[in-house]
């Protein structure tokens, strides 16, 4: 009676909404984020090795090497974030049990990632992706989409788990 | 005007305890007091505008740490800290639907 009253009264006085907020999965969860990102580390790390050749830089040289560390360094803390996100929103107790290996899997990612930040290591990329390539396989897996390798048409032209929808 | 006010509540991120389309009770004055644990909070979130949240804790910087009651609340750490000035009222009744 009193709940009809009120809401009477809301009718002719519009009360003030607040909101109880719920984090309501979105359910676009695409570990091709991750991917791209990862590529872009191996591009930057090709670019710097490129430049690493030289024996002096010019000053704009100097800029771009400044833009190529900065992207890196971007780039692989985005992988950390887009894997993160599926690891945490997406991956339950169902997807743990078909695969066992996803928590280490995530924590090696982490890690390596962290390696491709650090250093102008072209084989820490290459590992980075490999993980990540191995983090899409299971994720289209429990969502029971095949995969294909493919080569990226782009560089740094390296293969990529790819959905086959 | 009053010292108090209604609010209609969106969102069930509070259910069980304040459910969907409830009104709430507010009274802006009552948060001068000591505030504990569970008191259900009316706040103004930087990003989320006015929420209804329940206290978790008060830490040691005298800032309030929120909480919603419901498995898809957003959580606590994502929600973050608020200083007093953003605490908006205390709910003092909860009318809930039929």
């Amino acid at each position: 009676m009193l709940y009809n009253i009120i809401a009477k009264l809301d009718k002719k006085l519009k009360f003030p909404v607040v909101k109880a907020h719920c984090d309501i999965p979105c359910k676009i969860y695409d570990p091709i984020s991750a991917q791209i990102a990862v590529l872009t580390v191996i591009r930057m790390v090709d670019l710097l090795d490129e430049l690493k050749a030289k024996s002096v830089l010019t000053l704009d040289e100097q800029a771009q090497f400044l833009r190529l560390v900065n992207q890196k360094e971007v780039h692989g803390l985005k992988v950390k974030e887009e894997i993160n996100v599926i690891w945490g929103d997406y991956i339950k107790t169902p997807q743990l049990t078909q695969f066992p290996e996803l928590h280490d899997l995530v924590h090696s990612i982490m890690l390596t990632s962290s390696q491709a930040k650090q250093n102008i290591n072209r084989d820490a990329a290459l590992k980075l992706l490999q993980q990540v390539n191995r983090f899409a396989e299971i994720f289209w897996a429990t969502k029971q989409v095949p995969t294909y390798t493919a080569v990226c048409p782009y560089p740094p032209a390296e293969k990529l788990i790819y959905p086959k929808l | 005007m009053f010292g108090f006010h209604f609010c209609k509540v969106s969102g069930m991120s509070m259910s069980p305890r304040i459910p969907e389309n409830s009104y709430v009770f507010i009274v802006p004055w009552l948060k001068v007091f000591n505030l504990k644990e569970g008191s259900l909070l009316k706040v103004f979130h930087p990003r989320y505008g006015c929420i209804v949240k329940s206290l978790a804790q008060v830490d040691r910087n005298g800032l309030f740490w929120l909480k919603g009651h419901h498995k898809t609340s957003v959580p606590i750490e994502k929600l973050g800290p608020v200083g007093k000035s953003q605490i908006q009222g205390k709910v003092l009744w909860i009318f809930p639907p039929k």
